[in-house]
């Protein structure tokens, strides 16, 4: 009965219907996903929940790297084991029929080999570093130090996952260099640019006179023309400037309401509650002109042979003149663009115009004319973008489209900047001081370290050498919070201990997180994400 | 999602597990919900779930029920065997149903939900904490796409799907509309019945040309490829997925020459009322090119549909409908042409883009007619207002 336990006979994970339910990330998102290879070491049950929710999305290939056998305690706990029929057998290669079931179109394997053997010789590390990304679940304290720095030593290696948990604690981080996000899906409404307005939309505001239309028209000018109307006006009055102290704000606002004829002229309304995007707008958000500053990674010399298997050519771009590899070319050479499109004398000093407009009490013809002029003015600003890319970048070979995606995105874009693994710990001052004001998630996040150097060195779990291990991190003056012993008592109560419901909300939390780092969408945890299934909470650390 | 608890409730041990599901599988399931596998679609989602999880853990007694919680037989003295309650269920009526059974019969409740991204777990224990209906639930504001696209069931619908999706489909930017079934798959809508809906969004194209070049006496009419497209080739390609309509009664698709001769006559169900070539019934009253909201006097024996009643000041329209009258399907169908014609024309002269406006007569005339006719389809009965411009 267990062993006849199949997820599919045949699956449906073709055509249409596979794109249905993953259409989260687009086609763009899917293809990423399909050409990824993730190395998982370990097979146990938080490895295989993680697994589980990548093969059902559809990653296109997945190597369980494992050496141990199945124990009871694996039966008993992992759903992809065959329950106690497995016990005995190499779990990996236990655990990948019922992983490999879930989806026909991934190709999964077992490796019965212990990572510490493979990152022997040069093959086994070249191994490794061939994989999209790695994840590894409780691995030993020293097998994880020499996989981080292996994998830290170039940009273009894979990133790492490294997930811990005991009971019902757990924290996971993800290790990577630079992270380059052009579709973060974020739902901040882009620039309506009214405060620079274009020619076309100024135009509008200019020729518009309050008392020359009839009251229906009134009634239904946009809001977006009232507000560059009464802008300008305000101005000319304030030597220039846009209301800024909140008595300026309600001032203006005033004089917006003053304009309403009549009481449900809502389209006023309208322009006195936008009028906030008055004093918000700006041309370029600091989280975007940070990014400017930020010289691209450039990946150590290596002998020639090797530095071209790792790149693709359309990556390579010669920097000064020296023949190194960028890391991320593309994107940097989106973003120097970007800092001069922003900086082109004829242009606005604003990031690119997007077309979308929200919705507003207008009627269709007015709705209509400003669609096709912010639709117009957009398409002039993107051939600007592209004529000054061609310029900087004659030879770099880009697909048009993901211009026009990084140009619609302009206002989103995100650069992440990473650590190697255990690179915050070092840090004793940054460490104590989360330890005052992120109280909890650094107690059990140390709490888990404890735990894996305990382990490491072969000594008993308790609560004593647990809390030692801890004061040796933060520095043997430094009085410990109570959070620690809270913490330090779950582990010492549980330290071995994967938990099915831990390793469900695990898995689907870090196949979530990864999947975000395979699609280069939406922004994944920079830093230590601590979880605890006691009180129910999660927590970042070390950013 | 409740899949994956039933997974986690077995593995960690509890002794004795009552399932109880309404639904059966769906081959649109099997992607996402990994206790089934291909040859148990169309069974009972309890039952298979139950037996597929029972292996696991041969400890655990699960007692399978293929049925609605809301029926009489799962009373308080029902709800109170049990030492908890997990709710993983996907509507407001049903939620709010098992909370006040749980509270009347004092059981812990875990209540949970999930849309997209987003998810909530909330215990609810009598006394002790806030309950489900503690906190007021907002009415969704949308409507389903499903229930747009596919399967209508009151005349709001039809309104909103001519007014939201049909102006802009044909007469709109040609622009990937996938961006509504993209949400509506992300929240969980039937995956097969999208994938549908996608296909039906290619054929667009087509009437979309036809639309925008000029007419000549080789081609058919635009108006009748529109027609053909939308009334009987999608709603042909939506009858021939059984599942849908099962529990609902199907559409019918119609046919463009009966109609305009007279003859097509739509099948009389007891449970509905038609609009058909003959209506006699009052009408909703009409000002000067508003439809005025609700207050509908229907003839007692009618079994026609209330129907929306055109505002239009177009020419053609205008006088066959002073006096208010209802329109016919005959009717319907002869504005339906004469307004798409007149909204071709104009993309033919230069328009880019037509939207809805309810000021604009073409527009409102088109949905007015388009709005009725899917109606006639769908068999919708007319108990309620028909407001198209108000909506």
């Amino acid at each position: 009965m267990i062993g006849s336990f199949g997820m599919r006979d045949s699956i449906v994970h073709t055509g249409s219907d596979q794109q249905t339910i993953y259409r989260l990330w687009a086609a763009s998102g899917q293809s990423a996903l399909e050409s990824s290879r993730i190395l998982m070491l370990s097979s146990s049950a938080t490895s295989t929940a993680i697994m589980k929710n990548l093969v059902l999305p559809g990653i296109g290939h997945f190597t369980l790297l494992d050496s141990t056998t199945v124990q009871p305690a694996d039966a008993g706990n992992n759903f992809f084991l065959n329950g106690f029929l497995s016990v005995g057998k190499s779990r990996a290669e236990e655990a990948l029929p019922l992983l490999n079931e879930l989806n026909d179109s991934v190709n999964g394997a077992a490796v019965v080999k212990s990572v510490e053997q493979v990152l022997e010789t040069e093959e086994g590390r070249e191994w490794i570093r061939s994989f999209t990304l790695v994840i590894a679940h409780n691995p030993l304290k020293g097998t994880l130090e020499t996989l981080s720095r292996l994998l830290w030593e170039d940009p273009a290696n894979p990133p790492l996952m490294v997930v811990r948990s005991a009971g019902f604690l757990a924290d996971f981080y993800i290790q990577f260099h630079e992270h380059c996000i052009i579709e973060p899906h974020s739902e901040t409404a882009p620039s309506l640019r009214l405060t620079k307005p274009f020619p076309a939309l100024q135009q509008w505001a200019d020729s518009l006179d309050y008392k020359a239309v009839d009251p229906t028209e009134h009634a239904h000018i946009p809001f977006v023309v009232i507000l560059i109307k009464e802008a300008d006006k305000w101005r000319a009055e304030h030597d220039g400037n846009f209301p800024k102290t909140s008595a300026e704000k309600d001032a203006f606002k005033a004089r917006i309401r003053a304009l309403q004829l009549k009481l449900d002229e809502e389209n006023f309304e309208e322009a006195e509650a936008q009028a906030v995007r008055l004093w918000r707008e700006v041309g370029v958000p600091s989280d975007i002109s940070s990014l400017f500053s930020l010289s691209p990674l450039e990946d150590p010399p290596q002998a020639p042979s090797s530095q071209q298997a790792q790149h693709s050519p359309s990556h390579s771009v010669a920097a000064n003149g020296v023949p190194r590899q960028q890391h991320n070319a593309i994107f940097h050479a989106l973003l120097r663009t970007l800092e001069k499109f922003v900086a082109d004398p004829e242009g606005s000093g604003c990031l690119p115009l997007t077309s979308t407009l929200p919705d507003m009490k207008t009627d269709t013809e007015s709705y209509v004319k400003l669609q096709r002029l912010y639709k117009n003015r957009s398409r002039e600003e993107n051939a600007r973008f592209k004529e000054l890319l061609k310029v900087q970048y004659p030879d770099l070979q880009i697909d048009e489209s993901l211009v026009d995606l990084f140009v619609k995105n302009a206002h989103h874009i995100k650069l992440l900047r990473g650590k190697r693994w255990g690179a915050w710990e070092e840090d004793r001052a940054s460490v104590g001081s989360a330890l005052e004001f992120m109280t909890r998630e650094t107690a059990t996040h140390l709490a888990l370290s404890a735990l894996s150097t305990l382990q490491s060195k072969g000594i008993d779990v308790t609560v004593g050498a647990l809390t030692a291990e801890i004061q040796q991190y933060v520095g043997l003056g430094v009085e410990l919070p109570g959070e620690v012993e809270v913490a330090v008592g779950e582990v010492a109560r549980s330290p071995t201990a994967d938990l099915p419901n831990t390793a469900a909300f695990l898995g689907g939390m870090i196949a979530q997180e990864a999947i975000k780092m395979i699609t280069k969408q939406y922004v994944p945890v920079n830093g230590y994400c601590v979880v605890d299934l006691v009180d129910t909470w999660t927590g970042i650390v070390g950013q | 999602m409740r899949i994956f608890s039933v997974k986690n409730v077995v593995m960690v041990g509890f002794g004795q597990i009552t399932l109880l599901d309404l639904d059966t599988i769906d081959l649109s399931n099997l992607n996402r919900q990994f206790l089934f596998r291909k040859k148990d679609v169309k069974q009972s989602k309890a039952l298979v779930a139950a037996k597929t999880a029972s292996a696991f853990n041969p400890n655990v007694h699960i007692t399978p029920l293929h049925g609605n919680i809301k029926e009489a037989q799962f009373d308080i003295a029902w709800f109170s065997q049990f030492d908890i309650v997990l709710n993983a269920l996907d509507n407001l009526d049903a939620r709010r149903h098992v909370n006040k059974m749980c509270l009347a019969a004092n059981v812990p409740l875990v209540e949970s939900g999930t849309a997209g991204y987003l998810g909530q777990v909330q215990p609810i224990i009598k006394d002790r904490t806030e309950c489900f209906d503690c906190a007021p639930k907002p009415t969704p504001k949308s409507f389903p796409v499903c229930t747009i696209r596919s399967t209508p069931s009151q005349p709001i619908h039809c309104i909103v799907w001519a007014k939201s999706y049909l102006v802009p489909q044909l007469f709109g930017e040609d622009e990937e509309s996938g961006g509504e079934l993209d949400d509506a798959e992300n929240k969980g809508e039937n995956a097969q019945e999208i994938a549908n809906l996608r296909k039906e969004a290619q054929a667009f194209k087509a009437v979309r040309a036809a639309l925008r070049t000029p007419p000549s006496s080789e081609k058919p009419e635009a108006s009748r490829l529109a027609f053909e497209k939308v009334f009987r080739t999608d709603i042909l390609n939506l009858l021939s997925m059984s599942d849908m309509w099962r529990s609902r009664d199907p559409p019918v698709p119609l046919n463009f020459d009966d109609i305009r001769n007279g003859k097509f006559d739509l099948p009389s169900k007891p449970s509905k009322s038609k609009t058909n070539g003959t209506a006699t019934t009052e009408t909703t009253a009409k000002t000067n090119g508003s439809i005025s909201n609700g207050s509908s006097s229907r003839s007692s024996a009618s079994t026609s549909t209330e129907t929306l009643v055109n505002g239009s000041s177009s020419k053609q329209a205008s006088s066959s409908l002073k006096d208010q009258r209802e329109l016919s399907l005959r009717e319907s169908l002869e504005m339906f042409v004469s307004s798409t014609d007149r909204l071709a024309a104009r993309l033919r002269a230069g328009e880019d883009t037509i939207s809805f406006d309810k000021d604009d007569d073409d527009t409102l005339d088109f949905v007015t007619a388009a709005a009725n006719l899917r109606s006639a389809a769908y068999g919708i009965p007319s108990k309620s207002r028909w407001e198209v411009k108000g909506r």
